[in-house]
């Protein structure tokens, strides 16, 4: 495998981007967990949305995954197939400080009781189509599609 | 909340570019490549600061096969961060796999190769992929049970 050459950190940087983790949480039934985003925030107030959280330092991505999910939500999830790599910058500016690259996997859950932190106000477990139709931020809609693709194997 | 601005983070991408009879491009390392010298290996590389990560991907196949890839979709995803691997070159290393049938030009091998071969998933087990053979193996694995072909998978 070539590997980046780190010897010439000038022209070939080593990467110091943050790195978030998402899932797209099923329950038995196929439906998708939706959160809906508390309306006092300041960013995104009152949108849907699925679980993204950021990796610690050494983290690994799907464990990460798995405590994001136990903070965020009290539930407990298997971790299944990668679903979309992405590339982000948070806030406005396009700094090495606010690059992210992100990573959606499939993730399946049997518990039907979430505990909601205060950055979210409500839930709700919907059909892909209606996923579709309540989000409104096109990367969330892409991994939805991502996790469509995957069950019909449209690949 | 801990510092979650990881430090010495590396993206490295790879590719099975699939052919219509189901065959994957491998191509074989430069003899004079530092790190296992001839080992085969699948087109891609690393990500360089401030790219779109799928732009890099398109970057790096373009670069050593002269193809143009369309649409592409994630197969397998590790992170290194054994410090003993040679893999984990940085703090944490994010490898990952696409698979891609959605890609067009005509295939000329780059300098960086020496030799290369269209073959099955089970052709493609037999090679040398030296330190590499692990996350490859995984990755063959990933794709043909995406495909709904596990009975095909060697373990």
């Amino acid at each position: 495998m070539q590997l980046v050459d780190n010897s010439d950190t000038e022209s070939n940087p080593v990467g110091r981007f943050m790195v978030a983790v998402g899932a797209v949480v099923t329950n038995p039934e196929g439906k998708i967990l939706l959160i809906k985003r508390s309306s006092k925030l300041d960013w995104q107030p009152g949108l849907w949305e699925i679980v993204y959280g950021r990796l610690a330092q050494h983290e690994d991505p799907q464990l990460g995954l798995v405590r994001e999910l136990q903070e965020e939500l009290g539930i407990t999830v298997k971790v299944g197939s990668v679903l979309r790599i992405w590339h982000i910058y948070r806030g406005h500016e396009q700094t090495a400080e606010n690059e992210l690259i992100g990573i959606t996997f499939a993730a399946t859950t049997n518990q039907a009781e979430i505990t909601l932190s205060d950055e979210h106000e409500s839930c709700r477990w919907v059909t892909p189509e209606e996923a579709l139709e309540l989000l409104e931020v096109d990367g969330i809609k892409e991994d939805i599609d991502a996790y469509r693709n995957l069950q019909g194997q449209a690949l | 909340m801990p510092n979650r601005h990881l430090t010495d983070t590396v993206l490295v991408q790879k590719c099975f570019l699939v052919r219509e009879d189901g065959k994957i491009l491998t191509v074989k390392g430069s003899l004079s490549d530092e790190i296992w010298p001839g080992a085969w290996e699948f087109p891609g590389g690393g990500y360089e600061y401030g790219e779109d990560t799928s732009d890099s991907l398109r970057r790096e196949v373009m670069e050593e096969t002269n193809l143009t890839l369309n649409s592409f979709y994630p197969v397998y995803m590790t992170n290194v961060t054994d410090p003993d691997s040679w893999l984990a070159q940085a703090d944490t290393t994010l490898v990952i796999c696409y698979a891609s049938r959605d890609w067009t030009g005509d295939f000329k091998l780059s300098a960086e190769h020496i030799d290369f071969l269209w073959e099955s998933p089970q052709e493609l087990l037999k090679h040398d992929f030296a330190g590499d053979a692990g996350f490859f193996h995984a990755s063959l694995h990933s794709y043909l049970k995406l495909r709904g072909d596990s009975s095909q998978v060697i373990q």
